[in-house]
């Protein structure tokens, strides 16, 4: 009986711990979300009503149309570009066999783990001494080289999967290894390179210090959102936080609906004591 | 004389870890069904990866109707290949797998597509064009695999142990089915496997291999009946190999000395006395008996083993030599052989075999 | 019959031999070259590059607000003997420490009971909602956090309604964890619950059977097998703790400030560029010693004991 109660309560206590777990990081997003409709200036309780005021604010407001339009184009550009750079790293780590390859993978897969505002800097200052200062080319480049070490990682993880008898059937069937590339590994892919873009997006669509170094005149939506932050109390900032914060949202679930991302797959856990 | 279609030349191959390839001579006749048959990791397996251009030779060469194949890359030899994992591309639909193939050759597409229907036809898939390769049953796909191999029409067809993952019933259905593809297409088939049954079936000649060597090549009765050496003996199985050295002899026969007595085997060429002299005989071919004072070597029966309509009987003769003797049931059931029953073994010296000296 | 009359005789009756192709796409040195170039290079000029060139700027000098070639040891003592810097660096380890615990000691048991206790449909739900915060709008979180901390913000405000006076919830060490664990916490479960679906059942199953009770069989069949996990998390959590600008900015206003603070005002302030790569290398060289301790601590005494041999 005793047992029983305390097996009881232990479990109150995990699923409790888990729900205020998930409770502290769902917060935040819904504060954003429902505070973007308050029709007060400061976001507080009581509610001051619903109101459109400041979304239509933001479509007003030519800064941001045009920092959301310089997001738009470098999260597009970063998605491409890491998409194809990540999987070209992803065939070379899963094909070949070469001296120095394990430098090779670290120079693709680190750059995430560097702290950004060392590697804005870093990049700030290095870029500005070749002229690639102030540039959104730049930015997108910047965000490529860190977006492609997720790219990699997801292309890679799907070419596990990769028999490895298909390419050389392929050549074998008459395909060039370039042809085997196009025709059989690119297909087989496809649901890793459609979830590495719009992770890509998402990673380039949420950056914000590297942005902020490298990027000049030409604000992200971040670093606009950023610079309103350090200014004064702002309901914009509300408005455009909930439009932010549903498209990043929206790619990572587009991204993990093909990735299938599964922790284990084991029949019903519950052992039942 | 036929004409050598494929030709390996001091083949060659060697990896950083083992020697795969052992300077392999072999001509390979146009149209011919070929076996080639060994252990696991006898090399049978990178022979036909080398013949399809997939792994390149260390030494020696390939030639294909006589052009070397050396620098020439797997895409452009046109030596299709069943694979055991059938490797069939599992983003294309049946019929687009079939027309790959012609898709790489850049046929136009309507094209591809009649002449990979056609195909398809043929092996009796027609109304599967459309599904995708994982609605498919072990048979059907199988079929897919050779279509697509044959679809460009190919002047030799390499399989590397393709019915391997099959059911008995469905292995022995594709058997029939390669068997009639081979004689209406008339063109060379190499095939990889590790199932006498299989090669027995099939091949015009089969190519026993050992590490990396070849041990024998001949028509599946002659390598069984008259094996070149104790492995090929000892690796078609249901043949007892009995080690002895030549006594003499007269003429077309050679009295052998062993442990279990002395015996007389044909031979073709006398032997010096005191020279190696091993001979087999085929389980089939030995005669059981009460045990009596006759002829013969005594045993004694360990244990029996079905094999189809007949029996395997394990018979153990004095100094622990182990005999396996291939007995009909009523045979079995006549001689009420069961386990620890005396026997007596004896055949006809014409049957037994003598191994050809090592050189 | 000749081999040149077979040939003849063949490539008429089977075509079997093609028509030759371009043979550049088949070398098989070309198509990795082609592939690994692109990322070579790009990762070279926008990654390492950058990288390199701040350790070198460590020994420049800055005269008349212009950053000029030179190999002075001046920016390094100046900043290393600093008491604003060492200050900074016992603080930021401090927090990147204490959030690491922190991380290690919450993310721990959710991770359990969402490795352990739920069934598979509740468990990749429970992934999907860690992956999205992973790679969407912190900063926006965080301002968030803002709002609801602030002395005008939602806490104050239901408080206020009962009669509790405005508490000074932004600003101390507590906000500044409160916006760090928002940055940890998803990824070091993320990390625990994949590890844990990864341990062999049967293992757990059987010290169940043998009598073990539920801590025991914790302490001696999932912690072990997780020691690299667990190491990870601690490292990925210091390391995200360690470098976070956000957190410190708007959570505590800057003050005391951390590393990462330190190194934008140094940059804004009279480009001291030098001094901030000091710092920026600084901080990477720590981050090193932190990540090596992590792979120390991963392979266990055993595996240690091992390797000494």
């Amino acid at each position: 009986m005793n047992r029983t109660l305390a097996t009881r309560l232990s479990r109150l206590a995990q699923y409790g711990l888990l729900g205020a777990l998930f409770v502290f990081l769902a917060t935040p997003m819904l504060v954003i979300v429902v505070f973007s409709f308050d029709a007060n200036r400061f976001p507080t309780i009581p509610w001051g009503g619903f109101s459109l005021e400041w979304h239509r604010a933001i479509l007003a407001d030519p800064m941001i149309r045009d920092a959301f339009l310089n997001s738009v184009l470098v999260g597009l550009g970063t998605a491409v570009l890491a998409t194809a750079l990540g999987f070209a790293a992803a065939y070379l780590d899963f094909r070949y066999r070469f001296r120095l390859k394990l430098p090779f993978i670290l120079l693709v897969a680190v750059p995430p783990a560097v702290p950004a505002t060392i590697l804005g800097m870093a990049m700030l200052a290095f870029l500005s001494r070749i002229g690639l200062f102030g540039r959104l080319e730049t930015v997108m480049a910047c965000h490529v080289a860190i977006a492609t070490s997720f790219a990699m990682a997801i292309i890679r993880l799907r070419l596990n999967d990769l028999s490895r008898d298909l390419e050389p059937a392929a050549w074998n069937l008459g395909a060039s290894p370039l042809s085997a590339l196009i025709h059989v590994v690119l297909p087989f892919c496809r649901p890793a390179l459609i979830a590495s873009f719009f992770l890509s997006a998402a990673v380039s669509f949420d950056e914000f210090l590297i942005a902020w170094f490298v990027g000049g005149v030409h604000e992200t939506l971040p670093v606009r959102i950023l610079n309103l932050l350090q200014g004064q109390v702002n309901p914009k900032i509300n408005a455009i936080g909930a439009v932010v914060l549903v498209i990043s949202v929206a790619l990572v679930l587009l991204a993990q609906r093909f990735t299938g991302v599964r922790a284990g797959r084991r029949p019903n856990p519950d052992p039942g004591e | 004389m036929p004409t050598p279609f494929i030709v390996l030349d001091k083949l060659d191959k060697r990896y950083p870890d083992h020697h795969a390839v052992k300077s392999i001579d072999l001509a390979i006749e146009a149209g011919e069904f070929i076996a080639i048959m060994g252990p696991s990791g006898c090399g049978k397996s990178t022979m036909l990866r080398l013949i399809a251009g997939l792994d390149e030779p260390t030494g020696g060469d390939i030639r294909i109707g006589g052009d070397s194949m050396r620098g020439v890359p797997a895409f452009q030899r046109n030596t299709p290949m069943v694979w055991q994992s059938l490797a069939l591309f599992p983003f294309l639909s049946v019929v687009e797998n079939v027309a790959f193939p012609l898709r790489m050759q850049k046929v136009g597409a309507a094209q591809r597509r009649k002449r990979a229907l056609e195909w398809l036809d043929r092996l009796g898939l027609a109304t599967m064009a459309e599904r995708n390769i994982a609605q498919l049953s072990g048979g059907q796909r199988q079929r897919v695999a050779i279509a697509r191999a044959l679809v460009t029409e190919p002047s030799v067809l390499l399989l590397d142990e393709p019915l391997s993952a099959l059911d008995a019933h469905l292995r022995v259905r594709m058997q029939t089915e390669l068997s009639r593809l081979h004689r209406e297409l008339g063109i060379t088939f190499v095939y990889v496997t590790h199932a006498q049954s299989e090669a027995f079936a099939l091949a015009d000649r089969i190519v026993i291999m050992s590490e990396g060597r070849i041990q024998q090549v001949g028509r599946p009765q002659d390598v069984y009946r008259a094996p070149a050496n104790a492995f090929v003996a000892e690796f078609m199985g249901m043949n007892n190999l009995v080690r002895g050295e030549a006594r003499g002899g007269a003429e077309g026969r050679l009295e052998v000395g062993s442990a279990l007595g002395t015996f007389e085997v044909p031979a073709e060429a006398p032997r010096p006395a005191g020279a190696p002299a091993d001979f087999v005989i085929a389980a089939d071919r030995i005669t059981l008996a009460p045990e009596a004072d006759g002829p013969g070597i005594s045993g004694t029966v360990l244990g029996l083993e079905f094999v189809g309509s007949t029996q395997t009987v394990f018979i153990e003769i004095a100094g622990g030599a182990e005999f396996r003797v291939q007995k009909q049931q009523h045979e079995i059931e006549a001689l009420d052989l069961v386990p620890g029953r005396r026997v007596t073994l004896s055949w006809d010296p014409r049957h037994a075999w003598l191994l050809p000296q090592a050189a | 019959m000749t081999a040149a009359s077979v040939t003849t005789r063949a490539s008429a009756r089977w075509r079997w031999f093609r028509m030759p192709g371009p043979r550049l796409a088949g070398s098989p040195k070309v198509l990795p070259a082609v592939l690994g170039l692109p990322v070579l290079l790009w990762q070279a000029v926008f990654f390492a590059a950058p990288l390199v060139f701040l350790v070198i700027v460590t020994f420049w000098q800055v005269k008349a607000f212009r950053l000029e070639p030179a190999f002075v040891l001046d920016n390094w003592t100046r900043i290393l003997f600093s008491t604003t810097f060492q200050r900074a660096l016992v603080h930021t380890i401090a927090v990147a420490g204490t959030t690491t615990v922190l991380a290690l000691l919450i993310a721990f048991p959710a991770a359990y009971t969402i490795a352990f206790r739920l069934n598979a449909r509740a468990r990749d739900l429970a992934v999907a909602f860690l992956i999205v915060p992973v790679f969407s709008s912190y900063m926006l979180r965080i301002y968030a956090w803002q709002i609801v901390l602030s002395p005008e913000g939602i806490i104050n405000a239901l408080a206020g309604a009962v009669g509790i006076g405005p508490l000074p919830l932004l600003g101390g060490a507590v906000s500044l964890q409160v916006g760090l664990l928002t940055l940890t916490l998803p990824i070091a479960m993320l990390i625990l619950v994949f590890a844990m679906a990864g341990i062999d059942r049967t293992l757990i199953e059987a010290a169940e059977n043998l009598g073990c009770r539920r801590a025991r069989v914790i302490a001696h069949v999932i912690l072990p097998s997780l020691r690299p996990a667990i190491a990870l998390t601690a490292t990925t959590s210091f390391l995200l703790a360690f470098g976070d600008y956000i957190s410190p900015l708007f959570m505590t206003g800057s003050k005391p400030p951390t590393l990462s603070i330190l190194i934008v005002d140094t940059v804004k302030s009279g480009s001291q560029w030098p001094r901030a790569s000091v710092i920026g290398v600084s901080m990477l060289v720590m981050l090193a010693l932190v990540l090596g301790l992590g792979q120390w601590l991963a392979r266990g005494r055993a595996a240690r004991k091992e390797a000494a041999r």
